[in-house]
C-alpha cells in the first residue's frame, strides 16, 4: 500500500507520458504478484466492488474521534475532500505499518458480508496505515478510486514489464478476460498464443445535432439506434464469441446463440434487442441477461433475444475492414443468403431502401420501435476507428442562467445547498424561470457554498437569496406554457450541467428567447 | 489589574510597562523571536534572547538590546521575567512572567519536533497560557524528524541518479537551516542562496555547528550541481536567480503542503515540514504546562479555542491583531 500510495502521489504530479511510463514500470517491478494484478486492476480504472458508502465512513469517523463534528467540518473546509479530511485527522499511527494492496484488498473481501466486521476492519486499517496510504484506502473501499494513469501509459509500462511488443500487450490487455482482478501472468501467457480471431476497435457514432432536412442522403446507410446491446459476433475455430462494447466476453449469457450456423472466423458488428409479443423492449432487458449469474430455461422461454447484424469486419477469414460500408453490405447479405438458419440473427437494413420518402418520415418512426436516435454512415467508409458515424437524436438544449437563490438541506445536509433558482434577462430584470438540484465536485461544492455565503443578500429560511454573479449551465427537453409559473413557462427535464466560471450575466439567456422555444 | 493586557499593541504587562512582540512601536519589548510578524523595529528598548538579539541586528539593525539566557531570571518593576526555549527557530522563546505568586506564558511560535538547529522545546509550567495555534486543525499531523529526513534523502539520491540538481525551498530563518542539517550525512555539496547564506554565516558566528556549505550566487553557469543540494528561499526560486541551475527538480517544505490542495502545481515535490506544533502537539502542551487559563492566537483560533473548551479549559480566543479582549 505505501509503493502503491507512493506511485498514485508521483503520478499526480505533472510529468511527461515517458516519465509516468517509467514510474509505473518501476513500481510494477518491485510488486509482489497478487498486488500487481490489484495494481494494474485499479490504474486501468476498473471499479472495485465499494465496502461502504463515503456516508456510512463519515459515520463511522464520526463515531470513532475524539473531537466534536463541528471541528470535523472545519476540516472538510481546509481540505475541499471529505476522505481526505478523514484520511488526515483520524490520528496517526504511532508506528506505521506497511501492508501489501493485495493483502487489505483480500481483507476486504473476508469482512464484506458482515456490517460489524467492516466498521472494526477500517478502523483497524486506519490505525496501521500512515495518512496518504489511508486515503488511497479510503479511495478505494468507497469505491470512488480513480487511475492518474491512461491506459496507454500502463500498456506501455506493462509492455516493459512483460518484455513483449506494445502492440501485442495492448491488444491484449483489452481483451484477454480473467477473473477479477486480472492475472498479469495470464495477460502474459495470453500474449504469447492468441487465438485467430479476437473482437475489434468498434465504431463509436458521435453525437451530432444536424439539421435532417438541410442534406441528402442518398449515400449515406441509415438505421435505427436499436434499443439493444451493441455486440461483436465472431466465430473462430472452435465457436464463437460474443462481445459487448465494454469488451465483456458474454458468449454464455445468450445460449440462444449457440447454434448459429456462421462461417469459420467472421466477425459482424450489431446488437442484441429483447423482443416480447413483437415488440421491442428497452434494453434494460438485455443488460438484465447479462448481469444474470445463471441462464434457465425459463428465462430463454420469457423473452426472445435476437442479433441484429448491420456490419461485417472479416468474413470467413477474410479481413474486410478495409472496404467500403458499400461493399461490406454486400458481403454481409452474401453471408445471410447461404446462411441455413436465421432465426435468431437478422440482417438491419437501410430505411433510405425502405417505404419511407424522407428521412424526416424515418426520424419520426423512430419512436414507434422504441428507438430515440437515428445512425447515419457514409456508404464509402472503411471499417476503423477512425470513421464517424453519426448519431442524431432530439438532443436536450442547454443554456445558461443565473443563481438568485440558494435552498439549504436538512439534517444531515444541512450544511449545503440542495436546489438553485436560476433567473433569465428580462430588459435589465432577472426573472427566476426554472429550478435545478446542483451535482458538482467536493471542491466547487465548498466554493458555491462560500460564495452563497458571502454573497447572501436575505435570508429567507432555508431559502438564501444571493447577489447574481454565478452562471449555471443546464440542459432542458423544451418549454411549455405554464400559468402556475411567474415567469409564464416551464423547462421540461431541466438538468444542472456545470458552473460555468468564466461566463457573465450576458451570457445568461432572456425571458424572450425561452418564450421562442415554447414549441 | 490582570498581570497581562491584550492591546491593540500587542501584550502588555501594565506592572512592568512592556510589550511582548508588540506589533507598534513601544517604549520597552520583549521578543520571542527573530520573525518579522514578532520582532519589529523602533522600539525604545528590547530585550531578547542572545540569539535573537544578533539576528535581530543581522535583519533589522536592530542595536538597542539587553539580552538574557534561558531560564535567567530578569525584573521589570517587581515583575519576573525569563525566556525558555520554544524550539521554533533559532534563539527562540517562549516568554514566562511571573507576579506575586501569578504566572503567565506566552509561547511565540513554537514546534516540538526536535531538529538538529533549535534548543528544543521546554514546557513551562503556568496558570495562564498564552498558545499559538497555526495549524489548529486535525488534519495537521506531522512525520516524525527522522521520516522526513529519510524521504528528503531518497528525493535528493534519485535527483542524483538522474544528474539534477536538488532545490529546496524553505524561508531563509529557521527553516533553511533546519532543512540544510536534516540530512545527517550529506550525500553531496550543499549550497544556499544568497540571504539564507548571510543568516548562516550569522549563526555560524554565534556558535551554531552545520555541514559544510557554499553561497550559490546564481551568475556561475559552469557550476555542476548535478549532484548538489541547493537551499533556496521561496523568493529567490522565483527569482532570476534560479536561472542558471540547468536541470533540477524543486521542492518546498511546510506545514501547508499537508493538503492536496496546496500541493497542487508550483514545484514537483512538496515536503510536509512545520516550525509549528501540530495539532495533538498543541493540546499535549496545553496539558503539560497545567494552565487552566487558555488564550489562542494565530491560526485555527476559533476551532482549537473551541476544543479546548470541550476538553474543560477556560479557554479564550485572543484576535490575531490583538485589538480586542479575549472571548
Ligand atoms: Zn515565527
Ligand atoms: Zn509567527
Amino acid at each position: 500500500m505505501e509503493k502503491f500510495a507512493r506511485l498514485i502521489d508521483e503520478l499526480g504530479v505533472p510529468s511527461s507520458q515517458e516519465d509516468q511510463i517509467q514510474k509505473v514500470h518501476a513500481y510494477l517491478s518491485h510488486c509482489d504478484e497478487e498486488s500487481l494484478n490489484w495494481s494494474v486492476h485499479l490504474l486501468r480504472g476498473h471499479p472495485f466492488k465499494r465496502l461502504c458508502s463515503k456516508k456510512e465512513l463519515v459515520t463511522l469517523f464520526i463515531n470513532h474521534i475524539e473531537f466534536s463534528e463541528h471541528i470535523f467540518e472545519q476540516c472538510i473546509d481546509a481540505t475541499g475532500d471529505i476522505l481526505e479530511a478523514i484520511s488526515l485527522s483520524y490520528p496517526k499511527p504511532g508506528k506505521a505499518i506497511s501492508i501489501e494492496l493485495a493483502v487489505i484488498l483480500k481483507e476486504v473481501e473476508l469482512v464484506r458480508s458482515n456490517k460489524e466486521e467492516i466498521d472494526h476492519f477500517i478502523i483497524s486499517s486506519w490505525q496501521k496505515l500512515a495518512l496518504t496510504q489511508r486515503y488511497y484506502f479510503n479511495k478505494i473501499i468507497t469505491s470512488t478510486f480513480r487511475s492518474p494513469v491512461s491506459s496507454s501509459v500502463l500498456c506501455a509500462a506493462l509492455a516493459q514489464y512483460l518484455n513483449q511488443p506494445l502492440d501485442a500487450t495492448t491488444y491484449n490487455f483489452h481483451y484477454v478476460q480473467d477473473k477479477t482482478p486480472l492475472r498479469v501472468s495470464k495477460l502474459r501467457s495470453e500474449i504469447k498464443d492468441k487465438h485467430n480471431v479476437l473482437p475489434i476497435p468498434i465504431i463509436e457514432p458521435v453525437e451530432n445535432n444536424l439539421d435532417l432536412n438541410s442534406t441528402t442522403w442518398e449515400n449515406h446507410f441509415i438505421s435505427y439506434q436499436w434499443n439493444g446491446v451493441r455486440c461483436q459476433l465472431l466465430t473462430h475455430d472452435n465457436g464463437h464469441e460474443i462481445w459487448s462494447r465494454r469488451l465483456e466476453l458474454i458468449t454464455d449469457k445468450f445460449p440462444e446463440f449457440n447454434h448459429i450456423s456462421l462461417p469459420k472466423n467472421t466477425i459482424l458488428d450489431g446488437v442484441i434487442i429483447a423482443i416480447s409479443n413483437g415488440k421491442i423492449l428497452p434494453k434494460s432487458e438485455v443488460r438484465k441477461r447479462i448481469d444474470r449469474k445463471r441462464i434457465t430455461k425459463k428465462d430463454l422461454e420469457k423473452l426472445t433475444m435476437s442479433f441484429l447484424a448491420f456490419d461485417i469486419m472479416r468474413s470467413a477469414g477474410q479481413d474486410v475492414t478495409g472496404l467500403t460500408l458499400e461493399e461490406r453490405l454486400v458481403f454481409l447479405q452474401n453471408l445471410f443468403a447461404e446462411m441455413s438458419n436465421t432465426d435468431r440473427l437478422q440482417l438491419a437494413e437501410n430505411l433510405l431502401d425502405s417505404e419511407f420518402l424522407t428521412i424526416q418520415e424515418i426520424w419520426e418512426s423512430a419512436k414507434t420501435m422504441n428507438s430515440r436516435a437515428l445512425i447515419i454512415k457514409a456508404k464509402n467508409d472503411a471499417y476503423n476507428t477512425a470513421t464517424h458515424w453519426i448519431k442524431y437524436s432530439a438532443k436536450a438544449q442547454t443554456t445558461c442562467g443565473v443563481l438568485l437563490y440558494a435552498r439549504r438541506g436538512e439534517g444531515y445536509r444541512s450544511n449545503e445547498f440542495v436546489e438553485l433558482t436560476l433567473g433569465a434577462r428580462q430588459g435589465s430584470n432577472l426573472i427566476p424561470f426554472t429550478k435545478v438540484i446542483p451535482n458538482l465536485e467536493e471542491e466547487e461544492r465548498l466554493a458555491i457554498r462560500a460564495f452563497i455565503r458571502e454573497n447572501l443578500i436575505e435570508r429567507f429560511g432555508p431559502v438564501y437569496s444571493v447577489r447574481a454573479s454565478i452562471i449555471i449551465k443546464i440542459s432542458f427537453d423544451g418549454v411549455e406554457p405554464s400559468r402556475r409559473h411567474k415567469c409564464g413557462l416551464k423547462l421540461k427535464n431541466p438538468l444542472f450541467l456545470s458552473w460555468e466560471k468564466d461566463k457573465s450575466q450576458e451570457d445568461v439567456i432572456s425571458l424572450e428567447e425561452l418564450m421562442n422555444e415554447i414549441g | 489589574m490582570p498581570l497581562v493586557e491584550f492591546t491593540n499593541k500587542g501584550f502588555y504587562v501594565p506592572q512592568a510597562d512592556c510589550y511582548v512582540d508588540p506589533e507598534k512601536k513601544v517604549e520597552r519589548a520583549i521578543i520571542t523571536h527573530g520573525h518579522s510578524d514578532h520582532a519589529r523595529k523602533g522600539c525604545g528598548h528590547y530585550f531578547a534572547t542572545p540569539l535573537t538579539a544578533i539576528i535581530m541586528d543581522h535583519r533589522y539593525r536592530i542595536k538597542n538590546c539587553t539580552t538574557f539566557d534561558f531560564n535567567e531570571v530578569f525584573e521589570l518593576n517587581g515583575v519576573a521575567f525569563s525566556f525558555h526555549p520554544a524550539g521554533h527557530v533559532p534563539g527562540s522563546a517562549q516568554v514566562r512572567i511571573s507576579y506575586k505568586g501569578e504566572t503567565w506564558v506566552i509561547t511565540g511560535d513554537y514546534k516540538r519536533a526536535i531538529d538538529n538547529v533549535c534548543r528544543p522545546f521546554e514546557v513551562v509550567p503556568c496558570d495562564h497560557f498564552v498558545t499559538e495555534c497555526t495549524f489548529g486543525l486535525p488534519i495537521y499531523q506531522w512525520k516524525s524528524e527522522e521520516e522526513l529526513a529519510e524521504e528528503i534523502k531518497l528525493w535528493w539520491q534519485e535527483n542524483r541518479q538522474k544528474k539534477r540538481a536538488s532545490l529546496l525551498m524553505g524561508y531563509s530563518l529557521g527553516k533553511a537551516q533546519r532543512l540544510m542539517q536534516m540530512v545527517k550525512e550529506p550525500i553531496g555539496p550543499i549550497y544556499c542562496d544568497p540571504t539564507i547564506y548571510k543568516t548562516n554565516e550569522v549563526l555560524r558566528q554565534a556558535g551554531i555547528d552545520f555541514h559544510p556549505y557554499e553561497l550559490y550566487e546564481g551568475l556561475e553557469s559552469e557550476m555542476d550541481l548535478s549532484n548538489a543540494l541547493i537551499i533556496g528561499s521561496p523568493s529567490a526560486a522565483r527569482s532570476e536567480w534560479a536561472n542558471s541551475l540547468g536541470d533540477f527538480s524543486s521542492a518546498s517544505a511546510s506545514g501547508w503542503n499537508q493538503t492536496k490542495k496546496r500541493r497542487l502545481g508550483g514545484p514537483e515535490r512538496h515536503f510536509v515540514v512545520s516550525d509549528h506544533a501540530d495539532w495533538s502537539e498543541l493540546i499535549q502542551t496545553v496539558e503539560e504546562t497545567g494552565a487552566d487559563n487558555i488564550y489562542v492566537m494565530h491560526g485555527f483560533t476559533e476551532t482549537f479555542g473551541q476544543h479546548l473548551r470541550d476538553l474543560g479549559y477556560n479557554a479564550k480566543t485572543v484576535s490575531h491583531r490583538l485589538n480586542q479582549q479575549p472571548k
